[in-house]
């Protein structure tokens, strides 16, 4: 099955809109229902109390209220102890964490509400699961879901291609807990036109030695996240080389955009807090949990390595209705 | 000398004062600047290091973790441009070199350990600055919240820095300070010396100028230059010589004047020396001269037996002693008057009475040249004044005499008007006019001049002393007058003098005594008068008695007081001529016996050689009327027993047989006592210590002019008694003497 073929895009994007439209009147009328004579309490805890964990908070907030503002009343946690939170999930609906720290102490509670995580990689969220549910699927069933935060690879590539028009040579790198996907990838790449370099790393690996070779005979590079530890250690000799062989990166992160790379994909407080509301409104949300991709994003661009390695740049809306839909 | 001097002046000084806190200053800036210099171009030279280390060690991760031996030696090059770098050495982890660019000595840093290494050291001539090469991994994650990797050390740059450079500046530096601090210090000495000059030549100006003035030389001026305090200075110098100059110019102004008053004072001073050994000359001509003849006719008196010839050497010696008693009388006149010694009374007299018995004095001398002599008083001139008769008289009488003295013919006139008639007081102007040989117009002004005469022929002929009219001149002045000669050579002179005296009450004018020849005659003067003459000394007793015996008069003698006394109880005398100084009873102590005595006491005239006025004073308060001084000249005794006998004559013979009863009407007379007793009486009443005795001797006066004998006893006893009575007792006396008076008629 083709997953990439406008036909079958099309099909999926109408079968996904009435299902959603359908779960949506259900959830406002069973809600409606349900809290007929109590609104909803929803408790938000986040792991820190930096602004970008705030404008989650506040913007998902925000958003329900302005869809039912009687439904749902709101307990904010930013950093909350254990003896709090023992307090606070018994009389809550709906837990919502906030990145990886608070989804570690409230998982760590095995509430028994509906919980959905945020601001958590994939990687995280599987490693937070195995470590107080004992696995993923033993999670879900607690009605654990997570919406990584992790952009689907297959927005970096098509907008390395649409960035570079012209490019043939892809640079992947993969880590540790990327490696499984190379085969679709190198699939989906060559099926998009272009030839797919891989360079895998180990933790024990010389970066440099590893991804320069790779790199230098690359059009485009992208690096895909993988644990933090990799992330980390490849990042800045990844910029550096391309810095010296004027390979354009295509990152993960506004961070990395920020230290070099020419563009980003990445999910901002803003894009967090509507998938996080999409989420709390989606019908069947207490039913078992799963782990879902973003779907909304930010798209971003360095204009000054743009300018040092002579790329055209046009207009984000361009670029932003020329990506599709469909993700993996 | 000159050294010291030198080190002294103020222009060393201030150079050493400014001075050497500057060349201070300079080596002490100097110093700090080449210090600070030093620290500054080590600093420097480590801040080159570090920030090339630095540089280097930020740069190298990506080659020495890549192991990229020519990307390390292109990081080593970019770092030898700086001029002090010398090489540069990289170290991977392990400490072995891995590439070293430019001079770079491994040897001197080979045992080293790079980890300990956190601070620059230096090595032979080079300093080595060490950094780590660490690799450090990227946050590029959003929404991080693990913790941020440990850096790892790669390896270790190190960068060679050559001190030479160092040196090289430092000893340029050095250089520039010495050479500016030089020049700072040389700038700054001349500045010294030129704000020292500007100070110091001033003072040297104004010290030399001060010096120049203590040389003597005034008329310098300090130049007002330099600083203010120094131009106030030579302002306060310049003033201060200009006072010391116009005090000089003064002092030698009053040393001319005081000069030249000296040079006067020492002429005057010569001229009084000439006038006094020419007053002694004269004196002693003018005494030996009539002394001379006394001796000289004394001795051949005594061998004369021819009796004319004898009267002739009687006559001379006479004259000559006559001469000698007038010169010293003058001379003791002009003493006193040079002394101040003149004491004008003040009492009541009757001028035309006084005026008269003058007259009557020099008619004789007069007569004897065949002159006429004759007297005027205007009829406005008050019969009765007030003022000293005696003094008054005595003008009038020098004048007179000269006159005589200087007229050969023709006449003599005396005349008294009245310049000026108020209330109470009357300016008298009188007059001696003769028809003499008149005065040399030159000699007129030097005529008052004691011991002047108009030439010493006059001397020669008319003898004198010459100080005459200078008595007459301070008699004058004495009673507030002035006295002027008027005279016409060959014609004549006319002396005038004013005079102010007293009017007493209800005086009135007399008439003008027209022809004073009705008087009597001299020589008969003292004829019928019995006088005692009491005088211890027997010379003097027997000269007095042959005088008066020429006159007429009968004498008795008495050789003492006691004697005197005895006589004059138990005889009638008419006139009684007391020597003060006797043996047993003094003169003074019978006089006031004598009048107390009972019955009326005949007038005493006091005989004494003591002139003070003490002595007088006591003479008039015993009771004596008048005072004669010793030796006793003729005219004076007789013209005082004449004046004595006048007034008291009227005793011896009934009332109203007085001098001027025949001419004064007897109501003007009681008019007269009477205002005599109202001022007794006013004494009386309104005076603590009342002063009698003046109007009680008016009140005798008048009595014995008039002849009023008991009048006269009266008033004589009221004399003595009023000490001891009191003011009631006193008030009825005087009635009494008032009653007498009123009674009293001439027959």
């Amino acid at each position: 099955m083709n997953y990439f073929s406008p036909c079958h895009r099309a099909r999926s994007l109408r079968k996904t809109a009435v299902v959603q439209l359908v779960g949506l009147f259900w959830l406002i009328f069973s809600c409606d229902y349900a809290f007929a004579d109590r609104k909803a309490s929803i408790l938000l805890v986040a792991s820190k109390s930096t602004p970008d964990y705030v404008a989650v908070l506040t913007a998902a907030s925000d958003q329900l209220q302005s869809k039912n503002p009687r439904a749902y009343e709101f307990n904010q946690r930013y950093r909350p102890t254990e003896a709090e939170l023992k307090t606070d999930i018994p009389q809550a609906d709906y837990i919502v964490t906030v990145g990886t720290s608070a989804a570690d102490k409230v998982y760590s509670l095995k509430p028994k509400v509906p919980v959905i995580s945020v601001l958590i990689t994939k990687d995280a969220f599987s490693t937070l699961a195995k470590k107080h549910y004992g696995s993923q699927e033993a999670a879900f069933a607690r009605r654990v879901s997570s919406i990584c935060l992790d952009q689907p690879v297959t927005r970096s590539i098509q907008l390395a291609k649409l960035l570079i028009p012209g490019a043939s040579d892809i640079g992947v790198m993969l880590g540790p807990a990327s490696a499984h996907r190379k085969a679709w990838l190198g699939e989906y790449i060559t099926n998009s036109e272009m030839k797919p370099r891989f360079v895998s790393i180990s933790a024990k690996d010389n970066p440099i030695h590893k991804i320069e070779p790779v790199l230098s005979r690359s059009d485009v590079f992208i690096p895909i996240s993988d644990t933090r530890l990799i992330n980390i250690s490849t990042a800045k000799w990844i910029l550096h080389l391309s810095y010296r062989h004027k390979v354009p990166v295509v990152a993960f992160s506004k961070s990395y955009l920020k230290a070099g790379a020419l563009a980003a994909i990445y999910s901002s407080p803003e894009d967090v807090a509507r998938d996080t509301s999409e989420w709390l409104l989606k019908p069947g949300n207490t039913g078992v949990g799963g782990l879902y991709k973003p779907n909304h994003y930010s798209l971003d661009f360095n204009q000054s390595v743009a300018a040092n390695l002579k790329v055209q740049l046009k207009a984000e809306q361009t670029y932003r209705e020329r990506l599709g839909m469909e993700v993996r | 000398m000159a050294a010291n001097k030198g080190f002294n002046s103020i222009h060393s000084r201030l150079l050493i004062t400014s001075l050497l806190p500057l060349i201070l200053l300079c080596i002490v800036l100097a110093s700090y600047m080449i210090s600070s210099q030093r620290v500054v171009l080590v600093s420097n030279l480590k801040n080159v290091g570090s920030v090339a280390v630095q540089q280097l060690s930020s740069n190298a991760d990506f080659a020495l973790y890549s192991d990229n031996e020519e990307m390390l030696i292109d990081l080593g090059e970019s770092v030898l441009d700086i001029p002090s770098v010398k090489g540069v050495a990289f170290y991977n982890f392990n400490q072995q070199s891995s590439v070293t660019v430019g001079n770079f000595d491994l040897s001197a840093v080979k045992d080293q350990s790079k980890e300990n290494l956190t601070k620059p050291f230096y090595v032979d001539d080079s300093w080595y600055f060490y950094a780590p090469i660490t690799r450090n991994g990227l946050p590029l994650l959003d929404y991080d919240e693990g913790v941020a990797p440990e850096s790892e050390v790669l390896g270790w740059v190190v960068v060679s820095l050559t001190n030479e450079i160092l040196v090289e500046q430092r000893r340029e530096g050095i250089f520039a300070v010495l050479v500016v601090s030089t020049l700072g210090l040389l700038v700054a000495a001349w500045v010294s010396m030129r704000i020292g000059r500007s100070i110091s030549r001033p003072l040297e100006n104004l010290t030399a100028t001060v010096d120049a003035m203590e040389a003597g030389n005034l008329n310098l001026f300090a130049n007002e230059e330099g600083p203010h305090e120094l131009r106030k200075l030579a302002s306060g110098i310049n003033q201060l010589a200009t006072s010391v100059r116009q005090y000089n110019v003064r002092m030698q102004s009053e040393v001319a004047r005081a000069t030249a008053q000296l040079q006067i004072t020492l002429i005057e001073l010569e001229d009084a020396m000439e006038a006094q050994d020419q007053f002694l000359a004269r004196m002693s001509h003018e005494l030996r001269t009539p002394l001379t003849a006394v001796i000289g006719f004394s001795r051949l008196l005594s061998s004369e037996s021819d009796a004319a010839k004898r009267d002739e050497s009687l006559r001379i010696i006479s004259m000559s002693s006559n001469m000698l008693l007038k010169m010293i009388d003058d001379i003791l006149e002009f003493s006193k008057a040079k002394a101040g010694g003149f004491t004008l009374e003040k009492v009541s007299f009757n001028l035309s009475s006084w005026i008269a018995d003058l007259l009557a004095i020099h008619q004789t001398q007069a007569e004897e040249k065949g002159l006429k002599l004759s007297c005027r008083i205007d009829e406005n001139v008050p019969k009765l004044l007030i003022g000293d008769p005696v003094r008054f008289t005595q003008v009038i009488s020098n004048l007179l005499s000269n006159a005589v003295k200087f007229t050969d013919q023709g006449s003599v006139s005396v005349g008294i008007s009245c310049l000026f008639h108020g209330d109470k007081d009357i300016v008298l102007h009188c007059s001696v006019e003769d028809t003499g040989k008149g005065i040399n117009d030159e000699k007129i002004p030097h005529l008052f001049d004691p011991f002047s005469q108009e030439d010493t022929s006059i001397n020669r002929r008319f003898g004198g002393a010459g100080l005459g009219l200078s008595i007459c001149k301070n008699l004058v002045q004495a009673m507030g007058g002035e006295i002027k000669v008027n005279s016409v050579l060959g014609q004549g002179s006319e002396f005038s003098f004013t005079c102010k005296l007293a009017i007493a009450e209800k005086s009135e004018s007399i008439a003008a005594i027209a022809n004073p020849a009705e008087y009597r005659e001299p020589n008969k003067t003292l004829a019928g008068v019995t006088v005692l003459v009491a005088e211890d000394n027997a010379f003097n007793q027997k000269l007095i008695v042959r005088l008066l015996k020429a006159y007429g008069a009968t004498c008795l003698t008495a050789n003492n007081g006691l004697e005197a006394i005895e006589i004059a109880e138990n005889l009638h005398l008419d006139v009684i001529l007391m020597d003060i100084h006797m043996p047993n009873i003094d003169g003074i102590a019978a006089c006031e016996t004598i009048v107390q005595q009972s019955g009326e006491s005949p007038p005493i005239i006091a005989l004494t050689a003591d002139v003070t006025l003490s002595e007088q004073e006591r003479i008039t308060q015993a009771g004596a009327v008048m005072t004669l001084l010793k030796p006793v000249d003729e005219s004076k005794l007789i013209s005082s027993l004449t004046q004595v006998l006048s007034r008291a004559e009227g005793a011896a013979v009934t009332n109203g047989t007085g001098l001027l009863s025949t001419v004064v009407p007897v109501d003007e007379l009681k008019t007269a006592l009477y205002e005599n007793l109202d001022k007794l009486v006013r004494q009386l009443e309104e005076s603590e210590h009342p002063s009698l005795r003046g109007i009680i001797h008016d009140l005798m006066g008048l009595s014995g002019l008039y002849g009023m004998s008991q009048l006269r006893e009266l008033v004589m006893q009221f004399r003595a008694d009023y000490g001891s009575l009191n003011v009631e007792q006193n008030l009825a006396r005087i009635e009494e003497i008032r009653q007498h008076i009123e009674q009293f008629t001439f027959e």
